[in-house]
């Protein structure tokens, strides 16, 4: 059965109808929730308030929006309540661009004391799950909903409320820093100079 | 001249397949000098797909939905039968009497009971003896017999069984109620709180809830308080016309705001 439907049904009391519904995205929810917060504890506390959440506004659900647009939106405040909570953590900092291209210096967990690193598994996507963890919270969230969800542009900036042009800013942001930070921890080869182009030809 | 950022959101957007051809011929001929900006693009390639979705834990689910019957059950008992009656405080001080009159055959009365605690909802046979403690006050026919249909205005109840040793910071209720104008009655006890906002509210189970729900398909035309013979709360006994009922089918919650 469609999701909508079933929003409906569960937003009128129908418990299987809601069951169904936690199905049906409880995988990617979960999936969504492991990466923003980096260890399946929290992910699956994450994804049982979502969900819980999703329950007590099921009867104000708009059955012309699209649900899973609407449950990403969940998930993703739920997971800034999360990070904010969350951010006494030990952190580094970073010197980075913000989307309007200001340099900012980010605070990053520290993860030479988190218990989650794996030091072992030199795997890209091992290396890529550890480098995820120090995006900065509103590029890490574009980035895993376009991985995980495989949702448009639009739908990303519709769950998040923001442009679509935040939304394709903060995915390129997302990638390079990723790039950056596996070139640092040795995960893929550094840029080699360039020498197509003279300095500064393409600047 | 295009900087280098500009061409690695090309090519972060054309992973995406959201380039128009104009930006696509753009990207290519800038890709032919430029090997930092190619190998973003590599980068960006290499890692899509490289994030799997991973199975839910087991337990997920089942605490899901264990925690939203928690709060259904939760936020259903804490609802119920409100009254907005002027002077709640003072109400709550006492047992009460309600009688609910509907127009097309609710009926439902709300005596008090300072001796039946508990939330039990009763077999016809027992509420029909809890109605017979009632009187009418104008020594018509017992509710039993009384057709609501017929008498809507005639039917007040009154109650003898509270007195000054009601525990008046939880007082209990018991409320007989019948739908249709039938016999079947029903006899329901709760206990009475004054909400947040004033309002007065009868605390059902869920059971009386359903109950609740099945009886209140009518208009309330009238509710009838019938205070017991505490000092402070006997002068507001009386018949009050509604001015206003509502019921929340989600709440299952029914509001019935009265003149006074």
């Amino acid at each position: 059965m469609d999701s909508n439907l079933l929003a409906v049904r569960a937003g009128a009391g129908d418990i299987a109808a809601f069951e169904e519904l936690v199905r049906l995205h409880q995988n990617q929810v979960f999936s969504i929730a492991l990466r923003m917060s980096g260890n399946r504890e929290d992910a699956l506390d994450i994804s049982q308030e979502t969900f819980v959440r999703v329950w007590r506004a099921l009867p104000q659900f708009n059955s012309e929006s699209k649900f899973s647009t609407w449950l990403y939106r969940i998930v993703s405040n739920i997971c800034t309540d999360f990070y904010r909570k969350n951010s006494r953590m030990q952190t580094v900092s970073i010197t980075t661009s913000d989307d309007e291209g200001e340099d900012t210096q980010l605070e990053l967990p520290d993860e030479k004391h988190s218990p989650e690193r794996s030091v072992e598994n030199d795997e890209l996507s091992d290396a890529l799950e550890r480098a995820i963890n120090e995006l900065k919270p509103e590029w890490k969230t574009v980035f895993v909903m376009r991985e995980i969800s495989d949702m448009s542009y639009s739908e990303i900036a519709e769950a998040l409320e923001i442009e679509e042009g935040t939304v394709k800013s903060r995915l390129f942001r997302a990638r390079r820093q990723l790039q950056e930070i596996l070139k640092i921890s040795g995960n893929i080869p550094s840029t080699r100079p360039s020498k197509d182009v003279k300095d500064g030809d393409a600047r | 001249m295009k900087d280098h950022e500009y061409y690695m959101e090309l090519a972060s957007r054309s992973v995406d397949e959201t380039l128009g051809d104009v930006e696509k011929d753009e990207l290519a001929e800038h890709l032919s000098v430029c090997s930092e900006c190619r190998e973003f693009l590599e980068f960006c390639r290499a890692i899509e797909g490289n994030l799997p979705i991973e199975d839910a834990p087991e337990e997920l689910i089942g605490n899901v939905l264990s925690e939203v019957q928690k709060q259904k059950t939760a936020k259903r008992k804490r609802s119920g039968l409100r009254f907005w009656l002027p002077r709640g405080g003072a109400l709550i001080a006492a047992s009460i009497a309600l009688v609910l009159v509907a127009r097309s055959g609710l009926f439902g009365s709300i005596g008090s009971s300072s001796d039946t605690g508990g939330e039990t909802l009763r077999n016809a046979e027992s509420a029909l003896f809890e109605c017979n403690a009632f009187d009418t006050l104008d020594g018509s026919a017992p509710l039993e017999n009384a057709s609501i249909a017929e008498q809507p205005n005639t039917s007040i109840v009154t109650s003898d069984m509270a007195d000054g040793e009601s525990d008046a910071a939880k007082p209990q209720i018991n409320a007989v109620a019948s739908a249709g104008g039938s016999t079947a009655f029903s006899s329901i006890e709760g206990t009475l709180a004054v909400s947040d906002d004033g309002m007065v509210e009868l605390i059902l189970s869920e059971e009386q809830l359903v109950l609740v729900e099945q009886n209140v398909g009518s208009t309330v035309e009238q509710v009838v308080v019938v205070l017991d013979s505490v000092p402070e709360v006997g002068e507001y006994p009386g018949i009050y016309s509604v001015l206003d009922s509502s019921y929340d089918i989600e709440t299952m919650t029914l509001t019935v705001y009265l003149s006074f």
